[in-house]
Order: C-alpha cells, then sequence, then structure tokens
C-alpha cells in the first residue's frame, strides 16, 4: 500500500503537487486523470522517488519513507516497478539483456533462472520472438511492452505508470493496453496516469482526478463518469469525451 | 652567386625520404602518448566537472579555460623554458627537461581540456530518461554509469576523439620548436640543406595526409562497429 500526507513538490515558483493525500491500496488499480499540467506526472514520479517532495510524507506499507536516503529509495526501487511514456528502453542492449541486466544486477537469482524469467515476460507481453533485437528498430508497441515486462523482471508488488500509451501511434496503443489489463486482472497494484478515458473506465477500481496540483475529486469509475460533483471534473469530462 | 637550379631527383632519394618517414612515426607516436595521456586527464576532469562539488567544478573550469585561452605553443614553451625557472626558483638547483618528456606532457594536458568537454558533453547527452530507468530498476549510481551511460557515452565520443588524435598530430608539428625531430622539423632540416623547401614539404604533406586519411578511415569502421544497435 502506497500512501501520501500532505506532499508538495513546487519547481521554482510554480506549484506542481499542491498538499496531495493520494492512497494506493493492495491488488487496486487507480486511474489518474486531469489536464496538461495539472501535476498528474510529478505525482507519479514523486511516489517513486523520482521527484523529491518539498513537504508531506510518503508511506509504503506504513513506513515513512525518505526518498533521499539510499536505504529507503532502494527498498522501494526493489518492490515498485515504473513505466516511462517514453520506454526509457536501453538502446545499447538486445532486448534480452534489457531484462536480464537489471535481474542480474540486483542478484535477483542465477543467469539461467533470469534467461527464463525473461523469457516467459516476454511471451506474456507477446514479443518473445525480438528476444535478440536491439530497440531501436522495434516499433513504439512493442517497445512499451518490452519496458512493461522489464519492470516486472524484479517482481514488483506495485507498478507506476506514467501514460504509457501516449506517445505510441493510435495503432499500437491497444496492444499495450491489453497488457496492461491483463496485468490488472492478475491483481497487480497499479497507479496509471492516462489520458484513455474508456481504459480507465474498464479498468480501473478508482479513478483520481487531478487540477491544478491537487486531487480534486476521486471516486469509483461508474460514479466518476456519470456523476461527477465538481464543475471542473463536469468540465474536464466534457472535453474528454468530445 | 647566382641562384641554385631546383634539382629535384637529388632530394627524392630514398635516405631523404626514410628519414622523413621517421619523422611520420615520430608525429605520430607523439600524438599517440598525447592522446591516451588526454584521455586519461580528460576523464579526471570530466569527473571534476560532473561531480556535486562546486570547488571542484571550479577547479576543472579554470584548467579547461586557461588551456583552451591560451596558444598550445605557449604551453610547450612555458613546459621547456618556464618550469626550468620555477623549479631552480623554488628548489634551487637546475633542471634539466627532456624535450619529448616536455612536449608529450605538455601537448597531453592541453588535449585533456579538450577531452575532458568531449567526455562530459556525450555523459550529458545521454537522455536522462536513462538514468531515471536505472534507478526505477533498483541499480546504484555506479551501475548506472557503468552499465547505461558510459556504453552509450562511448559510442558517442569515438568520433570527436579521433579528430582530436588527428589534431594532435598536426599539433606535434609545434614541438620542432623545441628541437623534437618530429615530420615537419625534418622536412625544413632537408629543405635547408638542399636550398630547396617545396619538395620536403610536399612529401611532409603527403605523409600528414596518409596519416590523416587512414585514422579517419580507420575510425568510420570502428564506429560501425560500434553503433551495432542503431542498424539492427
Ligand atoms: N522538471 C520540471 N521543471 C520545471 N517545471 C516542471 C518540471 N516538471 C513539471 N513541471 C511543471 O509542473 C507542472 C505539472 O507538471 P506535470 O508533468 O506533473 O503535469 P501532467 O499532469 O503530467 O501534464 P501532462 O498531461 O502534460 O503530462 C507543469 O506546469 C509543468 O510545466
Ligand atoms: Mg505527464
Amino acid at each position: 500500500m502506497i500512501k501520501t500526507e500532505a506532499i508538495c513538490k513546487h519547481f521554482g515558483a510554480l506549484k506542481a503537487l499542491d498538499n496531495v493525500d493520494f492512497i494506493l491500496n493492495d491488488n487496486e488499480v487507480v486511474c489518474i486523470v486531469g489536464p496538461s499540467g495539472s501535476g498528474k506526472s510529478t505525482l507519479c514520479r514523486a511516489l517513486n522517488g523520482l521527484e523529491i517532495i518539498d513537504s508531506g510524507k510518503i508511506y509504503y506499507d506504513d513506513k515513512a519513507i525518505d526518498f533521499r536516503s539510499k536505504e529507503d529509495a532502494k527498498a522501494v526501487h526493489s518492490t515498485t516497478g515504473f513505466v516511462f511514456q517514453h520506454f526509457n528502453l536501453f538502446p545499447h542492449l538486445s532486448v534480452l539483456d534489457n531484462l536480464l541486466m537489471p535481474y542480474l544486477e540486483n542478484n535477483k537469482g542465477s543467469k539461467e533462472d533470469g534467461i527464463k524469467l525473461a523469457k516467459e515476460l516476454l511471451q506474456r507481453v507477446g514479443v518473445l520472438d525480438k528476444s535478440d533485437n536491439y530497440p531501436n528498430k522495434l516499433s513504439g508497441g512493442q517497445k512499451q511492452r518490452i519496458a512493461i515486462a522489464r519492470s516486472l523482471m524484479l517482481r514488483p508488488k506495485v507498478l507506476l505508470m506514467d501514460e504509457p500509451t501516449s506517445a505510441l501511434d493510435p495503432e499500437m496503443v491497444k496492444e499495450v493496453l491489453d497488457v496492461m489489463k491483463d496485468l490488472a486482472q492478475s491483481g497487480m497494484t497499479m497507479c496509471i496516469v492516462t489520458h484513455e478515458m474508456n481504459f480507465a473506465k474498464n479498468i480501473a477500481d478508482r479513478i483520481v482526478f487531478m487540477d491544478e496540483g491537487k486531487i480534486v475529486e476521486e471516486a469509483d469509475p461508474e460514479t466518476f463518469f456519470n456523476y461527477p460533483k465538481t464543475d471542473r471534473l463536469k468540465t474536464f469530462l466534457s472535453k474528454m469525451l468530445y | 652567386m647566382g641562384y641554385h637550379r631546383v634539382n629535384v631527383a637529388s632530394i627524392l632519394t630514398l635516405e631523404n625520404i626514410s628519414y622523413l618517414g621517421y619523422g611520420a612515426i615520430i608525429s605520430l607516436l607523439i600524438a599517440l602518448v598525447a592522446v591516451a595521456g588526454g584521455i586519461l586527464i580528460g576523464t579526471l576532469i570530466a569527473i571534476l566537472k560532473l561531480s556535486k562539488n562546486k570547488v571542484l567544478r571550479i577547479i576543472a573550469n579554470i584548467y579547461i579555460e586557461i588551456v583552451r585561452g591560451t596558444p598550445m605553443l605557449l604551453q610547450i614553451l612555458f613546459f621547456y623554458l618556464g618550469i626550468p625557472v620555477l623549479y631552480q626558483l623554488i628548489v634551487g638547483s637546475p633542471l634539466r627537461v627532456n624535450i619529448y618528456v616536455c612536449g608529450i606532457l605538455a601537448m597531453a594536458l592541453n588535449s585533456g581540456a579538450y577531452c575532458a568537454e568531449l567526455i562530459r558533453s556525450a555523459i550529458e547527452g545521454i537522455d536522462k530518461g536513462q538514468r531515471e530507468a536505472g534507478i526505477t530498476l533498483n541499480l546504484s549510481e555506479a551501475t548506472i554509469m557503468r552499465k547505461i551511460i558510459l556504453p552509450q557515452a562511448i559510442r558517442r565520443i569515438v568520433p570527436p576523439l579521433v579528430s582530436e588524435f588527428i589534431t594532435l598530430i598536426k599539433d606535434s608539428s609545434l614541438l620542432g620548436t623545441i628541437g623534437v625531430m618530429e615530420l615537419l622539423n625534418r622536412a625544413k632540416i632537408i629543405g635547408a640543406n638542399n636550398y630547396n623547401y617545396l619538395v620536403p614539404l610536399v612529401i611532409a604533406s603527403i605523409f600528414y595526409l596518409v596519416m590523416t586519411i587512414c585514422i579517419s578511415y580507420l575510425a568510420k569502421n570502428l564506429e560501425r562497429r560500434l553503433a551495432v544497435y542503431d542498424q539492427n
């Protein structure tokens, strides 16, 4: 379980996160939506220490985490996967080595076990045939599926995803969403920043709406889409659904 | 006394050509040692420049500014003529310096500043998402450097380092000023002995060009092999 208490993050004078209380329960899938610049990425990244918060508290399973401490950061990074909008695969490593290197560097097991797990995961996301390729010649959809497989190599308990389909050509969005759906249904705890409203509606247990660095409203998908309470969410929804 | 007849054949002897060829080898070796030293020094300076410590960064910057803001010939003369004086002032006894050691040291220190900038910009040029991916995969800073950043940076560093090497081959001619018998110095000597500079200078040019063109060619091949992941 991840919980934040009144976290704030400034970029210069700009308040990217403004007293955010966020919670992600075990086995829950939460989607974060909101207009551009509302702080969705900043929140998602702060949960993993990619942004260091200015104030407030972040808890993992009720343990307060200070990402400036190497120990705390390691504890989180070894149990939390992260998927980026732009994949961030390692271009100098083959697909298999992209998965294997972090596994071996983390002393997760023998090389044989690592290869076995990597192949299982690549099979699961449907790109096993690309094991020996280098990332640069693959399609965006393939790259993102590989990045997801890589994020699973350390067997994380939680997966954080920052707009995993936003950099993809439209025809490749579905193949990635399918993988995410499969993960969600397997019980993975997930926090997904997304603009895919239909995906959120179908997959999320809860949807969080952010605006101007604040969580403005959150609800289960049914309530979220059919009974929005604030004007800001109503406006946002009317824009998103044409 | 009239003028000397230009006699090309009397200069184009095997002896003269191999005398120049030797000079070419000396120039090449000087550049090789200087660039190796330059890469070593450059790596150290780049580490200082990338460090979080402000004092270290300032030291690196001062070094780079001094080297880049003064002529290389001055730096060479400083080592050959200036350092011995400094030594005598401080220690009291005279210092005998070897022209090769002096010259190569000056060139390596000079090259170090340029290499530092190449290395730093190659490392900083790697997309920050690469480092972030490493962090989220629970890799230490050292592992991120070793397994993710450097392997990619090295591929980018090869082309500018090769131009640096070529520059050093040409700049090694400056060491003639302090008496090093490199290619250009030898061409001048042959020219003086024969009252004809044209032929030895042309031959020296050819030697320089053969070296630089061969190195460019080899570098292109190396780049292609290093960049395997870009094509696959
Ligand atoms: N590294 C940074 N430096 C300065 N400002 C930043 C930085 N990162 C984010 N910001 C600013 O903080 C605010 C929130 O950014 P954030 O990326 O979290 O928004 P977002 O909701 O993810 O938007 P988008 O949908 O466009 O991805 C924006 O105004 C953004 O310009
Ligand atoms: Mg964003």
